[in-house]
């Protein structure tokens, strides 16, 4: 019962939220948003099943329209934000050279030994989330999706020079972040 | 002569496109009196490589069997 083109919401639920929740969370980092999100997809999907088309897999097809609420839930997201440039470089004086105690003594390098354990990757994700939630996005569609900058420029509505400065801020803003913890 | 603001903004727009010679030079030329934006390219390499080792697998979560079923409810009423 209940099933068109052979596919059953029972099937959608058992066979493919979880991978939905585990995609909308990379994304996201925000479990009830992700849970809302993913019920609006399945709901979305049931309704309109009949644009399904066999060819394509349904998991890549049911991915496609969690990404298009995710891009419009980011799209909507508050854009006005304080340009953190102030608190790194010097916007008076010496206009535009590091503010000293931003130019970053202490290496990096030594104190990541391993970039890829458990804990770092923890202090990445909290740091991530001090981010606009559009920055956040953008850095998840560059990163987790490898998506063409073009590509994001267009789902996030903003020009190329706009990504390279956004990319430019966060990267400021994380490493900012990034040291505080471990310094 | 370019300022660190402008230098390191040149840095991560070398990940997306390639930069002209005139800018090319003036990087050159800063990094190798600026300490500050040295450091920050080296850290910024750093990052852009913790984000590609975070982002390269999904975070593995999943529904509750209430949230499920759950799930299965609302969905039955859509049809």
């Amino acid at each position: 019962m209940n099933t068109t083109k052979g596919i059953s919401h029972t099937d959608l639920v058992e066979n493919h939220s979880d991978y939905l929740l585990s995609f909308a969370m990379t994304k996201l980092n925000d479990l009830d948003l992700a849970k809302d999100l993913v019920q609006d997809t399945l709901v979305s999907a049931l309704t309109k099943l009949d644009t399904f088309e066999k060819r394509s897999k349904l998991r890549t097809w049911l991915t496609s329209i969690l990404n298009r609420k995710i891009i419009d839930h980011w799209r909507k997201a508050e854009t006005r934000y304080t340009d953190p440039i102030s608190s790194f470089f010097d916007q008076d004086e010496k206009k535009g050279h590091w503010l000293m105690e931003k130019s970053a003594s202490g290496n990096f390098e030594t104190i990541v030994d391993d970039i890829s354990k458990q804990e770092t990757m923890t202090e990445l994700s909290d740091c991530l989330d001090t981010l606009p939630a559009k920055w956040r996005g953008i850095i998840a569609s560059k990163f987790l999706e490898e998506k063409e900058s073009e590509q994001i420029c267009n789902d996030f509505d903003i020009t190329s020079s706009n990504l390279w400065v956004i990319m430019h801020r966060a990267k400021l803003l994380l490493r900012d972040c990034l040291k505080n913890k471990w310094i | 002569m370019k300022t660190c603001e402008e230098v390191t903004l040149l840095i991560e727009s070398e990940n997306y496109k390639v930069l002209s010679r005139k800018d090319r030079l003036a990087t050159k030329i800063h990094l190798m009196m600026c300490k500050g934006c040295k450091n920050y390219k080296r850290d910024s390499k750093l990052i852009h490589e913790m984000l590609r080792v975070k982002f390269k697998d999904l975070s593995s979560y999943e529904f509750s069997l209430e949230e499920k079923a759950a799930l299965r409810v609302k969905l039955s009423k859509e049809v």
